[in-house]
């Protein structure tokens, strides 16, 4: 199958005063429709910073990022917008919903942005929300959820725009791990039925086994780990010292 | 917009109470401003009045025209520069009249009531057509019971007038100003012959020995107790102008420091700051809009509860500009939130936990 998303020797340099740090050093991945990839590592390795790049919120130092053959790597401000509007669907480590709107209108949110809200768009919402098993709480507002709604509305809401790649960063990272796998769950559903490509970046191991392949990242390089390792050994994994306490955010 | 009405909708007691400190400024605002306008027309509005492009003083008056004398011989000098059948001669008198054992302070312009464009008439005669005792009063005057046709007794003067009509906006230092003919005066030596306060007359600033020709603008604001009355006024009116742009300029850049998390989202799902900013503005303009609406409903129902003699003047041009320049000073503050907003970027709502 073809590569909906696919990364080319990718850099990022940030400035720290005067001095240049390298965050992410020639990176290169690509996923395909319906593919459900985790990218897990130690705290300060440039997860975060990969995921925006691939969100279009960054633009790399070098390399190339295509979405569906669209290289965005070159985009201006205006573009990328479009493409964050269009292609990509964001959830993020709290599901940082807007708090005066109810689950519904999160969702419609979208729609307005992107000046699409029309009746499609509307049963389109309604749909999503039945799919998350979220129906009864359509016309509840953020405060009445629990972490588990929550975060299962910003997975709604991520796929409210039909974006062709679903980024996830640490969305269990606020639930406990019955929660963290039930969501987990429920977007590896969402993305298998819709076809969507998605990466999610996670610290719990424990949901590995979900995803269809697995990138470790450590001091800004990448490489894939053999999904054996895991089936196999979740517990070590974890011991091996893959979390230096070093700003870690769990 | 969908975004902006839902969070009022939301946060309603936020916004109720805004609204209800900026009503309340407005309504003072407009309170103020009726006052200053009322204040200067009960004070003044005769001398705005006056038919004349120009008034002659003497120099010592410094332009308080009751305190100014011209005599007979400075008059012909002024009759030679200007236009003589533009212009007349004005004496003021201030008096008492009678109407059963009830007195009322007026005050009589005396003057030749058939040169120059005299003020129109609201009943009864033109000014013009006056002769003899007959007199035009202002329209206040009928508050004291006075009517067409009736008497006017004056036991200072040991005389009688008759009222031939009304007209309005003539009224001095709050007193009704009477247009009587100097002719009559002279004639019957109600006042001295020889001086007269003021020259009028219509046409180019002329420059005179020892006298002084004012514009209407001069004289009213050279008005003894005028310029400070006005003065104070308007300083309560700039205060609350800027009061009611700062109330709602730091309100809503309170609430937009709150929502940089929220703008965060919205531009990382793909908004951009005009999308934010169209929303902000919405809410802006709604709040001051809804304000200015209850403040004027507000100031309409005191206009009928507050009695008769109060000086409180508002019109729809002063309703208008005051609530123009209200929109447009809360819009300039509103654009310091955009500005705040146009600098959040998308990468906060990135691993941030709120
Ligand atoms: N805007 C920036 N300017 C300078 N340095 C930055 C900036 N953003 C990130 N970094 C640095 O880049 C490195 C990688 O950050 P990143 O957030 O991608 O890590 P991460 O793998 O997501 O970590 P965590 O697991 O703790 O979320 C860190 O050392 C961080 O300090
Ligand atoms: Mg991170």
């Amino acid at each position: 199958m073809r590569a909906i998303m696919k990364l080319e020797n990718i850099s990022k340099t940030f400035m720290d005063g005067d001095t240049p740090v390298k965050v992410l050093e020639n990176i290169s991945l690509e996923i395909k429709r319906g593919e459900f990839v985790a990218i897990v590592g130690p705290s300060g390795s440039g997860k975060s910073t990969l995921l925006s790049i691939i969100g279009a919120l960054l633009t790399p130092s070098s390399g190339t990022v295509k979405i569906n053959q669209e290289k965005i790597s070159s985009y201006k401000p205006r573009q990328l917008k479009k493409v964050r509007s269009n292609k990509i669907g964001f959830i993020f480590q709290s599901a940082n919903l807007i708090p005066y709107l109810t689950v519904k209108d999160q969702l419609l949110l979208v729609a307005d942005i992107a000046s699409k809200r029309n009746k499609q768009n509307k049963d389109k919402a309604v749909r999503l929300i039945d799919d998350l098993g979220l129906a009864h709480r359509e016309k509840s507002h953020v405060h009445q959820l629990s972490g588990g709604e929550k975060q299962r509305v910003a997975i709604a809401r991520a796929f409210m725009n039909d974006p062709e790649i679903i980024l996830a960063d640490e969305p269990t990272a606020s639930l406990d791990s019955e929660r963290g796998r039930q969501v987990v769950e429920m977007l590896l559903k969402e993305v298998k039925s819709k076809e969507k490509g998605a990466i999610m970046v996670t610290h719990d191991e424990r949901m590995l086994d979900l995803c269809d392949r697995i990138y470790r990242m450590e001091d800004g390089q990448i490489r894939e780990e053999s999904m054996l390792s895991v089936e196999n050994h979740p517990e070590p994994l974890h011991a091996k010292g893959g979390f230096p306490e070093k700003n870690k955010t769990l | 917009m969908f975004l902006a009405f839902k969070e009022l909708g939301y946060s309603k007691l936020k916004y109720i109470l805004v609204t209800i400190i900026l009503t309340a400024i407005l309504f003072l605002l407009f309170f103020v401003n009726g006052l200053a306008s009322g204040l200067s027309n009960a004070d003044s509005s005769s001398l705005k009045n006056l038919p004349a492009d120009y008034v002659v003083m003497n120099e010592e008056a410094e332009g308080n025209i009751t305190k100014s004398q011209i005599t007979e011989a400075e008059k012909q000098m002024v009759y030679e520069k200007v236009n003589h059948d533009q212009a007349t001669p004005l004496t003021i008198t201030m008096s008492t009249v009678k109407q059963d054992s009830r007195s009322t302070d007026i005050v009589y312009f005396a003057l030749n009531t058939d040169r120059l464009t005299m003020p129109e008439v609201i009943e009864g005669k033109s000014v013009r057509a006056i002769s003899g005792k007959e007199v035009i009063v202002d329209e206040s005057i009928k508050d004291q019971g006075y009517s067409l046709n009736d008497t006017l007794k004056d036991e200072n003067l040991d005389t009688e007038f008759k009222i031939a009509g009304f007209f309005e906006n003539q009224t001095y230092s709050h007193l009704p100003v009477v247009y009587t003919s100097l002719t009559h005066w002279h004639e019957n030596e109600l006042t001295d012959q020889e001086v007269s306060q003021a020259v009028l007359y219509d046409g180019e600033k002329a420059g005179f020995d020892e006298l002084e020709a004012l514009t209407i603008d001069e004289t009213v604001s050279a008005m003894p107790g005028y310029s400070e009355t006005q003065g104070s006024l308007l300083m309560m009116i700039t205060f609350l102008f800027i009061i009611s742009a700062f109330v709602s300029t730091v309100f809503f850049y309170v609430i937009t420091i709150q929502k940089t998390n929220q703008f965060g989202i919205l531009k990382a799902i793909g908004a951009d700051t005009k999308f934010i900013a169209k929303g902000m503005i919405i809410q802006v303009v709604l709040i001051t809009a809804l304000s200015l609406g209850l403040s004027l409903l507000g100031i309409t129902g005191m206009t009928k509860v507050i009695p008769a003699e109060m000086p409180f003047e508002i019109s729809i041009s002063l309703i208008a500009f005051t609530g123009a320049l209200f929109l447009a000073l809360n819009l300039t503050g509103s654009l310091l939130s955009v500005y705040r907003a146009a600098k959040v970027d998308a990468l906060e709502a990135i691993g941030r936990v709120e």
